[in-house]
């Protein structure tokens, strides 16, 4: 059997949610078939420019074809465009005009979708709100399975993307939340679909001594990995933890990790780390006493996956649905709504190292219940299999 | 059998909350930490609204000194009632009260900015809703007026084959 995944962008250095998980899986699958990667030339999400060479790449074995983007994305046009159609009565081509304008505007790429249909038994489609999906489910809606990424977005409520999750032979949902939100959306009940998510797998050996040491950070500290951006909620994080510690008189450090779009407030106990190696996320996250994620849009949180692997507690934004439905399930978090109970949710967590703990069990157990490769690939197999059978 | 908090562990500050370490139920730690808030915001407003009463009635340094007046004191205050007032205004520590004052204004103040974010927040997504109702209002209406049409269409050709079958 042949797959393509096609998604907006692909390579080792991107680390955007939705791309990680695809090449995640598209590794994982090509233990069981024969796997391709359709997808642009874009690097960078914002503008989707032209940045990798055109042609075939090798990438952990894995065949990808990377086709032209026509023309890049211009940010003012684009949100110009999106602010009359949210707050604007509009008709369908208002939201086709939006979807050419978000990009990846690649027409290439369909036209090599539409003429190889045959080529590939199925085409596995990332995130449903972007141009590539919505044309190429609409091209072979057949032969598609549609991993929706989908977030609690305002634009998730157009009426294109209302038809178009009714069009996929099945739908991959990384969460129940995501599940609930896209059925409850487009009354697609009756298309395939499972809540998949992804294998979690820590490393079992790093130290962060030696790092820690070079970043200055002594003491116990909390951590945030992640884009610090205002659409993750950094800045809500900030002034709360601020103010706990104008409050509280308390040794707690906040460590970030992760490229910044956004003024980091200068203070003894904020340390920005930047973007570092996996190993060295791990070895800082291993020595943090616990996670925090503050934003307020996430379709699964990795994050959060890999910090219960490591047997961390993870202080969650509660306005984000699927944050808070993951704390609940596995009973390895708390979450917050505003800065109360921000203060008091982390003050129980800082003076219990037995709650931590116990928490953090908790966390791994979820994660072995849920997301282990073998459950993920099982999982897709499945879909799969059931897909055959339908034929 | 859920355990109070044990000793060298206790939250500071949350004694009241307790937790089943073998079992651990994240939804009721938050419903205890989202009561204890509740309540402990009901109680300062109510001990904020007590203070405010009781300092207008006896400024709490003068009450304290009270305790330890001797008789002597009491003597000398006696005489000196005629000018209390004036006393009153040179030792009271002034300052202390203003920087009470103050303190207690800037709290209510942050207060406020953090309510006028959340009703700026509410309204936003009032509008975001209201404006989406709008739309699927005038999605029903235009669909409404094509049903009509349809209809009417419908029983144009009705009375056409009618006529021509009955003919």
């Amino acid at each position: 059997m042949k797959i393509a995944f096609v998604v907006q962008r692909y390579g080792l250095e991107i680390s955007g949610g939705a791309e990680l998980h695809c090449r995640w899986i598209a590794e994982h699958m090509k233990k069981y078939f024969d796997v391709e990667v359709l997808t642009t030339r874009a690097f960078d999400y914002i503008t989707w420019k032209n940045h990798y060479p055109r042609g075939e790449d090798i990438i952990n074995s894995i065949p990808v074809k990377r086709f032209s983007v026509k023309r890049a994305r211009n940010p003012r046009k684009f949100g110009r465009i999106q602010d009359y159609i949210l707050k604007n009565e509009h008709l369908k081509k208002d939201e086709l005009k939006w979807l050419e304008e978000e990009g990846p505007f690649s027409p290439a790429l369909l036209k090599y979708i539409n003429r190889h249909e045959d080529d590939y038994d199925y085409f596995i489609f990332y995130c449903c709100r972007y141009y590539h999906s919505y044309w190429g489910i609409n091209t072979v809606p057949n032969k598609s399975i549609l991993v929706p990424t989908a977030e609690h977005d305002p634009v998730i409520h157009l009426k294109i993307f209302k038809d178009l999750l009714k069009k996929p032979r099945a739908i991959i949902y990384l969460t129940e939340e995501e599940k609930k939100m896209i059925n409850s959306l487009s009354q697609n009940q009756n298309i395939l679909g499972d809540v998949v998510g992804v294998g979690i797998e820590a490393p079992s050996n790093f130290s962060a001594g030696e790092f820690l040491q070079r970043h200055g950070i002594k003491g116990d500290y909390i951590i945030y990995i992640g884009r610090i951006d205002e659409n993750k909620g950094c800045d809500k994080l900030f002034d709360y933890f601020l103010k706990f510690k104008r409050e509280k008189t308390s040794d707690i450090s906040l460590a970030l990790v992760g490229s910044t779009v956004l003024k980091i407030p200068s203070h003894p106990d904020i340390f920005h780390l930047g973007f570092i190696s996996e190993e060295e996320k791990f070895s800082v996250l291993d020595s943090a006493l616990l996670l925090v994620m503050p934003s307020f849009y996430e379709s699964l949180s990795i994050v959060t996956l890999e910090a219960w692997a490591l047997g961390k507690p993870v202080l969650a934004n509660a306005r984000c649905d699927v944050l808070k439905g993951h704390c609940l399930r596995s009973n390895a978090g708390l979450y917050y709504e505003n800065y109360e109970e921000f203060k008091s949710a982390l003050n129980i967590l800082l003076s219990s190292s037995r709650l931590r703990k116990a928490m953090g069990e908790n966390g791994r157990q979820y994660l072995n219940k849920n997301y282990t490769w073998k459950i993920v690939e099982n999982k897709f197999l499945s879909i799969l299999n059931r897909l055959e059978q339908e034929k | 059998m859920p355990e109070k908090n044990i000793k060298g562990e206790a939250f500071e500050g949350f004694e009241e909350i307790s937790i089943d370490y073998e079992n651990i139920d994240v939804a009721d730690i938050m419903s205890q930490i989202k009561k204890r808030i509740s309540s402990q915001q009901k109680s300062s407003l109510q001990g904020e609204y007590l203070d405010r009463e009781e300092s207008s009635l006896y400024p709490p340094e003068f009450e304290a000194a009270g305790e330890a007046r001797s008789k002597i004191i009491n003597l000398l205050l006696r005489i000196m009632r005629p000018l209390s007032p004036l006393i009153k205004l040179l030792i009271l520590p002034v300052y202390k009260e203003l920087a009470e004052n103050l303190a207690r204004t800037t709290e209510r103040s942050l207060r406020t900015k953090e309510y006028t974010k959340l009703l700026h927040s509410i309204t936003h997504n009032i509008i975001v809703e209201l404006t989406k109702l709008k739309i699927e209002e005038e999605n029903l209406k235009v669909k409404t007026r094509i049903m009509e049409k349809d209809l009417e269409l419908l029983q144009k050709r009705e009375k056409a084959l009618e006529e021509k079958v009955f003919k």
